[in-house]
């Protein structure tokens, strides 16, 4: 159901974003869109199967505490 | 969405600073667990250290007149490095995005619609990001002043409302702070809703190059200092010590309003505008970052970003031989909504990260780098001319 929706949304994405560049022959564009999209794309896919994404402020704060010491106490 | 220069006012810019901050504002929570009845004291301290940040700001933006924080970049460190820096930029204003979308998720499934799903809740609300987007981030901007009027209108009713509940002893003993909690309460308060105004830097050149940049963010922060100590005053007073216990002071303050029976549940006032101050900044932040990637891979500075359908701009554009860009709003919005799922597991996970790492985070990005860049440029004696010779 999840990828089912996840799926829809990014048809509806394409579908308001790509005819603009097609018509124009805009295809450097494209090419960079169809990156980006596809990222996105896997991204959803993998949130859709629940798959655990690892969070990078998660690691942030652990460089931050644990490399640079630089964190307040938690009240 | 095209960045038109001299678009918005410097009165519009302030009161744009002043509503993407209140959002934060109205949840103090994070910093009255901290220095409890002493709080209101750090937006006065916090305002004074963001000065500093805010002067990083202006001079860099001075020596640049009518150019964004990345083109700074481009022109200061070259198309390389100055691309590596702007990467880092971009980083921070999307997390700041997902972080403001998880927290705007959290309150309404927490607070709100207990029954709702969070994937709901922040998609709906970032489809409304996307539309704002769309038709323009300037007529945001214009909007800054009635949602400006409406926030402290609110703050203004539920105050007086709350007059017969408050008992002002609540603010005693007077600055029993631990030195370490002083600096932290003024270091969480200059770092996490003050010091990003960096967003801003990315639509300043909106106000047209003969405009100073300095006095409307500087006046917008003393306005938003201003709410923040009266906001922190009226929920100490009316909590108690209570005040340091929950989270959300402000919406629990509201709970108290009850005008004869008759008058009650104001916090859902207090949703509306939280909503609608969470909407502003996390499109302003989106803006930012899609501006950023945008100017990034069409390597031209104030692109096109959101072309519209007939294609007529484009061939304008071709005519005056500009690079176009690809459209990114709507897949940089749905990025935002899987980050902002995956970003913290729970509430809990989010308030440690808020207390204890954030402030860090946000000035390594909010004056660290501001600050270097500002450094070469003086130090490099580079400044508009040169960069036109160039």
């Amino acid at each position: 159901m999840n990828l089912l929706l996840v799926i829809i949304v990014f048809i509806g994405i394409a579908l308001l974003d790509l005819p603009d560049m097609i018509k124009n022959k805009r295809w450097r564009d494209l090419a960079i869109y169809s990156v980006i999209f596809l990222l996105v794309f896997v991204l959803g896919t993998l949130m859709a199967f629940d798959v655990k994404v690892p969070s990078p402020i998660k690691a942030i704060q652990a460089f931050y505490q644990n490399v640079l010491h630089l964190s307040f106490k938690a009240s | 969405m095209k960045l038109e220069k001299g678009s918005i006012s410097p009165k519009e810019l302030m009161f744009s600073v002043f509503c993407f901050m209140q959002g934060t504002v109205l949840r103090s929570g994070f910093i009255i667990s901290v220095t409890r009845q002493d709080s209101w004291a750090m937006a006065i301290t916090g305002f004074l250290l963001t000065l500093p940040i805010l002067a990083v700001y202006t001079g860099l933006l001075r020596r640049f007149p009518g150019k964004n924080l990345i083109e700074i970049d481009d022109i200061v460190f070259g198309p390389v490095f100055g691309k590596i820096l702007s990467a880092f930029y971009l980083f921070f204003f999307v997390s700041l995005a997902a972080l403001n979308t998880r927290d705007l998720g959290n309150f309404v499934a927490g607070y709100m619609m207990p029954e709702t799903p969070i994937a709901a809740v922040t998609l709906i609300f970032l489809v409304g990001c996307a539309y704002t987007l769309r038709k323009g981030i300037e007529n945001l901007m214009h909007l800054s002043v009635l949602f400006s009027i409406i926030a402290m209108g609110a703050l203004a009713v539920n105050s007086i409302l709350l007059l017969k509940d408050v008992q002002p002893e609540f603010l005693r003993p007077f600055f029993q702070l631990k030195f370490s909690e002083f600096v932290q309460g003024t270091v969480s308060v200059a770092a996490v809703p003050m010091g990003e105004i960096l967003a801003f830097t990315m639509i300043t050149p909106m106000l047209g190059k003969d405009k100073k940049v300095g006095k409307p963010l500087l006046l917008g922060l003393a306005l938003s200092a201003t709410s923040m100590a009266l906001v922190i005053i009226r929920d100490i007073i009316t909590l108690g010590p209570l005040v340091a216990i929950v989270s959300l002071p402000s919406f629990e303050s509201m709970r108290y309003v009850s005008l004869a029976g008759i008058l009650t549940r104001m916090e859902s006032i207090y949703a509306v505008v939280l909503v609608i101050l969470f909407l502003f900044k996390v499109s302003i932040l989106l803006y930012a970052f899609v501006l950023g990637l945008t100017q990034m891979l069409s390597g031209k500075s104030s692109p096109r970003i959101n072309p519209d359908p007939a294609g007529q701009s484009y061939e304008a554009e071709q005519r005056r031989g500009r690079r176009s860009a690809p459209p990114l709003v709507l897949i940089s919005v749905a990025f935002v909504f899987f980050y902002s799922l995956f970003v913290f597991e729970s509430v809990m996970e989010n308030m440690n990260w808020g207390a204890t790492t954030a402030p860090f985070f946000s000035l390594t990005f909010e004056f660290l780098l501001p600050a270097v860049s500002l450094l070469v440029v003086c130090l490099r004696k580079i400044d508009k001319a040169q960069e036109v010779r160039a």
